[in-house]
């Protein structure tokens, strides 16, 4: 469902989203009112819950307090007992581009950085089609983390892979190892609201971007540990992703909750390039039985995106 | 304590379409904005949802406000919501707060005000007072208090579980019949369903399995479920069972990818070439000593 | 050789050895306007990012890492060949052993330059030994760059010390006052006094030896940084053979350039001889079959081996629409021109010899490029991107004017060398039998 239609809004829309974000925590540790208390009355610009972009004072929003954001050491550790994986159902993917969108705004990313993309894939000439979402496979066997000089970049207990920003040489050559494609660079200073570039960096959350560095997917640890599902599982409007806890031997699209093996059982799940030894931790569902034909997925796009696929169509 | 990730727009966006793209947008906003503040609209009409949730001995009351507009319900935060308790003759207030971002407040009732009648009924009330933006709203439902209970027994070392029911009477109790009730375990984010039977002449008894991996004692929070009913709302009862099996958790250093710490052949065979070269650099070195006094 | 040999040889180098000519303040200011336009292009690097660079998420490492490559390539095969030029005692050598030092010292200064301008962040360069991991390749590159650099500048030093004593001596140049003084402090009071000559040559020795497999290691790593890594035309067994193969083939060519050039702004016919730029055209014609073996090897195994991502990368060597020019280019340079031009006898002069070599030099750069880039263009995830310049890499000007200068560093590098010494040792030249009397090793050692 895209909501960026340009109805509209009334004034009561505006109120509701400057009551919202009254209630709101930053990304961030840091209280933004103290550093700029000098512009007390400076607005910054939110997308309110409906698409639309407003403006809101800083003093309204409460940043989130230190204990909450686990940095450092703490950020190396992992969540105690958990094995976090994700299984993705192709049968189920038709370009909705919601997760994209939501992964985007959580980690304040420009609309042309994709940490999570959806590739239009064909395994063989006779193959159909079909859109395959691609985030970080936090493999178990991560090329990327064997090659890093500085430790930058590390594989928690929790099965997580991470990039501490802070620590980041830019070397680039996590980006030349991982066989995913998986990893991307910030070539030039991020634009990020000033309140967010100044956050205290932390692995668990990617933000906020820095310029020399490397981002990627990080299946949001800082939701996780609040018993949240990542923003890409939730926004999803088809239930695509599946997010759980191997150890538990569950995931859930945030609709339907299912036995991990069971479900790999049931819909012959496999990992992608399995043969690279790589060890993913995420799985994928073969599209069969597919809920959407993957064209009809392309009539809405841009011709500047069909482009894209060309290769493929 | 929600920590919500402000859904935020990059104000400036890389490369100049985009911006271009942005502008419009942004003054269109402004421009209502600006009029909105001349013109009067109407108040929108709220919709209103109420839930009875019976968890364990806590029971709760959840109400949501939602509004439509271009046929997408919109949730509403930070508004004020009342519940009441009514009757044919009186009503009673349970308590108030302001709805959280999901448009959702939880109300955990008290006890002492919440009163089942002798035929163990009971009315609730939510009521929105609405303001200049939107219109006022009520939900009311009635529940009829029951009691869940769950037993685990291993009968020829197989897991059952006996969940049996009860309308609560004044005084006395009644057996429920013909209801649903789903078997669910706690997970991380959600419960994972686990089996699902009807309950005959109050009680029910179901096979539970034993492959199921629980924490590292193997304990599983199990779950005996009424969803939605009409009569009783949502009703839950759950107990710590030993019936899982023990997780294998590994703390600290496992097994990692190419080492968190260096393997000793490495440490050794690269220290050892280093150290090769540079021994015969200072011997090299050492050659040139007091070349001047030879 | 008589006596006399050593001041009619230095009597050549009296520009730039007493001061610098005319034509070397010349090409010294050519150079440093490339190095001041490569600091421009270095300074929107630092201000704007790599977005000024072709380099982006696929394509993470372009022209820096190839020059990275070339210029440590000609480095270190500067340090093999200066190892083996010792301790063979080849007599025909003798006149181009500072040569060889002297281009293993400038591609081992500049090439690290290149790595350093791949990191995003060389304000955290110092993380690299403080929070050094040492099973990261790259750790083992910058131990072993590190460790080649002061071996190599250690061994032009000790290579230099019999010439510093005779510059200290001589009064055929007039050197400045200055000059003397250095040389004095430099010459470390050797005077050739027989326990002074055992010593100097056992220290010339043992780091002779020690700089051949330190250099071969160094560039072995070099491959395996990827070698090591997923991607096909990358991770191949055969790498690390064939870099060093390259990296000597690139270092000869060099050299015959180099022997070229200052045979004609020297007039050193005497010491260059015909006869060297044959000895190393045959030299250059071996390497250019070794390279031509590999080349096939690895395109032969790859044609056979049709797994989908390879077929991908291998069909960008036939695309003229990719790398297919490219491709072909590079073999003719390197492959095809040598082998004509150094097989049949008539075509073999000084001249095309050394026209040869710039284009095998021109070749092998080529070859590092192909090596890099096709490959970071051919991901197992095929590349869907809106943004064009993410698809495919182009070098931009900021990285050309770096590339520029990063030459012209190299060739100041060795010309300011060139005014502290002769470019031939000239000392070894008039004591012959000193060094050229082979030891057995494992005497000179004790």
């Amino acid at each position: 469902m895209d909501k960026e239609q340009a109805s509209p809004r009334r004034e009561f829309i505006k109120l509701t989203v400057v009551a919202t974000c009254g209630t709101a925590l930053c990304k961030c540790n840091k209280p933004a009112g103290s550093m700029e208390s000098a512009s007390e009355e400076s607005t910054i610009k939110l997308l309110a819950p409906d698409g639309s972009l407003v403006e809101v004072a800083r003093s309204q929003i409460t940043p989130l307090p230190d204990d909450q954001l686990i940095t450092g050491m703490a950020a190396r550790e992992g969540i105690p007992g958990k094995r976090f994986v994700m299984v993705i159902d192709l049968a189920k993917c038709n370009n909705a581009r919601a997760c994209i969108t939501a992964c985007q705004k959580m980690h304040y990313q420009p609309e042309d950085k994709e940490w999570l993309q959806v590739k239009l894939m064909k395994d063989s000439e006779q193959g159909a089609p079909y859109w395959f979402p691609k985030t970080c496979f936090h493999c178990d066997d991560p090329p990327c983390v064997k090659v890093c000089p500085v430790d930058a970049t590390f594989k928690r207990d929790d099965g997580l892979v991470l990039i501490d920003n802070d620590r980041c040489i830019g070397c680039k050559f996590c980006m030349a190892a991982c066989p995913y494609s998986t990893r991307v660079f910030n070539w030039d200073e991020p634009d990020l609201p000033e309140e967010i570039a100044m956050c205290t960096s932390s692995p668990e959350t990617s933000v906020p971007s820095q310029v020399g560095t490397v981002d990627k997917c990080d299946f949001c640890p800082d939701m996780v540990r609040q018993g949240k599902l990542p923003d890409c599982v939730t926004a999803c409007p088809n239930g695509v992703f599946y997010f759980g806890d191997e150890v538990e031997d569950t995931v859930t699209n945030g609709v339907e909750t299912v036995q991990l093996s069971q479900l790999l059982e049931d819909r012959s799940g496999y990992r992608y390039l399995e043969e690279l030894g790589t060890k993913p931790r995420v799985y994928y569902l073969p599209p069969t039985d597919r809920m959407f034909p993957y064209e009809r997925s392309l009539e809405d796009l841009s011709e500047e995106r069909k482009a894209m696929y060309k290769d493929i169509i | 304590m929600i920590k919500w990730k402000i859904r935020r727009q990059i104000t400036a966006l890389p490369g100049e379409s985009l911006a271009i793209k942005m502008a419009p947008m942004v003054g269109l906003f402004f421009l209502i904005s600006i009029a909105s503040l001349f013109g009067q609209d109407e108040p929108q009409r709220v919709y209103m949802y109420l839930d009875y949730l019976q968890s364990n001995e806590n029971k709760y009351l959840i109400a949501e406000i939602k509004y439509r507009e271009d046929g997408t319900f919109y949730q509403i935060a930070d508004e004020e919501i009342s519940f009441w308790q009514t009757t044919d003759t009186s009503e009673l207030e349970l308590g108030r707060g302001k709805t959280e971002k999901n448009g959702k407040i939880k109300l955990l009732l008290d006890p002492q005000k919440a009163i089942w009648d002798t035929s163990g009924l009971a009315d609730f009330e939510a009521r929105y007072a609405g303001n200049e933006n939107f219109r006022s709203a009520g939900r009311s439902v009635t529940i009829k208090e029951i009691e869940l209970t769950l037993a685990g027994t291993v009968e020829d070392s197989i897991n059952t579980l006996q969940i049996s029911g009860v309308e609560k009477l004044a005084g006395d109790s009644k057996d429920i019949e013909e209801v649903e009730i789903g078997i669910f375990v706690k997970r991380l984010f959600s419960d994972l369903p686990i089996k699902q039977g009807d309950m005959e002449e109050g009680s029910l008894s179901i096979e539970f399995p034993s492959d199921l991996p629980g924490d590292e004692q193997g304990n599983l929070l199990v779950i005996a479920r009424i969803t939605e009913h009409d009569d009783f709302g949502t009703v839950e009862t759950s107990q710590n069972i030993q019936w899982g099996v023990p997780a294998k958790i590994v703390r600290g250093e496992r097994p990692r990818a190419l080492w968190s710490r260096a393997p000793i052949w490495i440490i050794f065979a690269v220290s050892a070439v280093f150290l090769a070269a540079w021994f015969h650099y200072f011997l090299s070195i050492s050659k040139l000593f007091n070349l001047r006094k030879l | 050789m008589e006596a006399s040999t050593f001041d009619q040889v230095l009597a050549k180098f009296k520009y730039p050895l007493s001061k610098p000519s005319r034509s070397w303040w010349l090409l010294m200011g050519a150079m440093l306007v490339l190095v001041a336009f490569g600091l421009v292009a270095l300074i929107q690097q630092i201000v704007h990012g790599h977005i000024v660079t072709g380099m982006r998420d696929h394509v993470v490492w372009g022209v820096f890492i190839v020059n990275f490559i070339f210029f440590l390539g000609i480095g270190y095969s500067g340090a093999i060949l200066a190892g083996i030029f010792h301790l063979t005692r080849l007599k025909w050598t003798k006149p181009i052993h500072r040569i060889v030092e002297l281009f293993a010292l400038a591609g081992l200064c500049v090439g690290p330059i290149f790595i350093f301008l791949c990191i995003g962040r060389l304000d955290r360069i110092f993380y690299i030994f403080t929070y050094a991991r040492i099973q990261s390749p790259i750790t083992w590159d910058v131990m072993a760059i590190m460790t080649n650099l002061i071996f190599i500048g250690t061994y032009l030093y000790i290579a230099h010390i019999r010439d510093f004593a005779k510059l200290r001596d001589t009064d055929v140049v007039e050197l400045p006052g200055w000059k003397k003084k250095l040389y004095a402090k430099l010459a470390l009071g050797y005077e050739g006094r027989p326990r002074q000559v055992e010593h100097l040559n056992r220290a010339q020795n043992i780091l002779a030896a020690t700089i051949i497999p330190t250099a071969i290691l160094a560039d072995s790593l070099l491959a395996w940084l990827f070698g090591m890594s997923l991607r096909p035309g990358w991770h191949s067994t055969l790498f690390a053979p064939e870099f060093i193969l390259v990296a000597i083939f690139s270092g000869v060519a060099l050299l015959i350039v180099m022997m070229w050039i200052y045979r004609r702004q020297y007039q050193l016919k005497d010491l260059f001889t015909d006869q060297h730029f044959y000895y190393l055209g045959y030299a250059l014609l071996l390497l250019s079959i070794g390279f031509a073996y590999f080349t096939f090897s690895e395109y032969i195994t790859e044609w056979y081996n049709v797994s989908e991502t390879h077929g991908r990368w291998l069909d960008k060597f036939v695309d003229f629409g990719e790398f297919g020019i490219m491709s072909l280019l590079t073999i003719f340079l390197a492959i095809v021109v040598p082998l004509i031009v150094l097989i049949v006898p008539r075509f073999r002069t000084p001249a095309s010899i050394t026209l040869v070599s710039v284009l095998v030099l021109i070749g092998l750069w080529l070859k590092r490029y192909l090596i890099i880039v096709p490959t970071l263009e051919t991901p197992y995830v095929p590349i869907q991107d809106m943004r064009m310049e993410y698809l495919h890499y182009q070098a931009t000007w900021v990285e050309w004017a770096l590339t520029l200068a990063g030459l012209a560093l190299g060739v100041i590098i060795i010309m300011l060398l060139n005014t502290l010494a002769p470019v031939v040792p000239v000392a070894d030249m008039e004591h012959d039998d000193e060094i050229v009397v082979p030891k057995p090793f494992y005497e000179t050692i004790k």
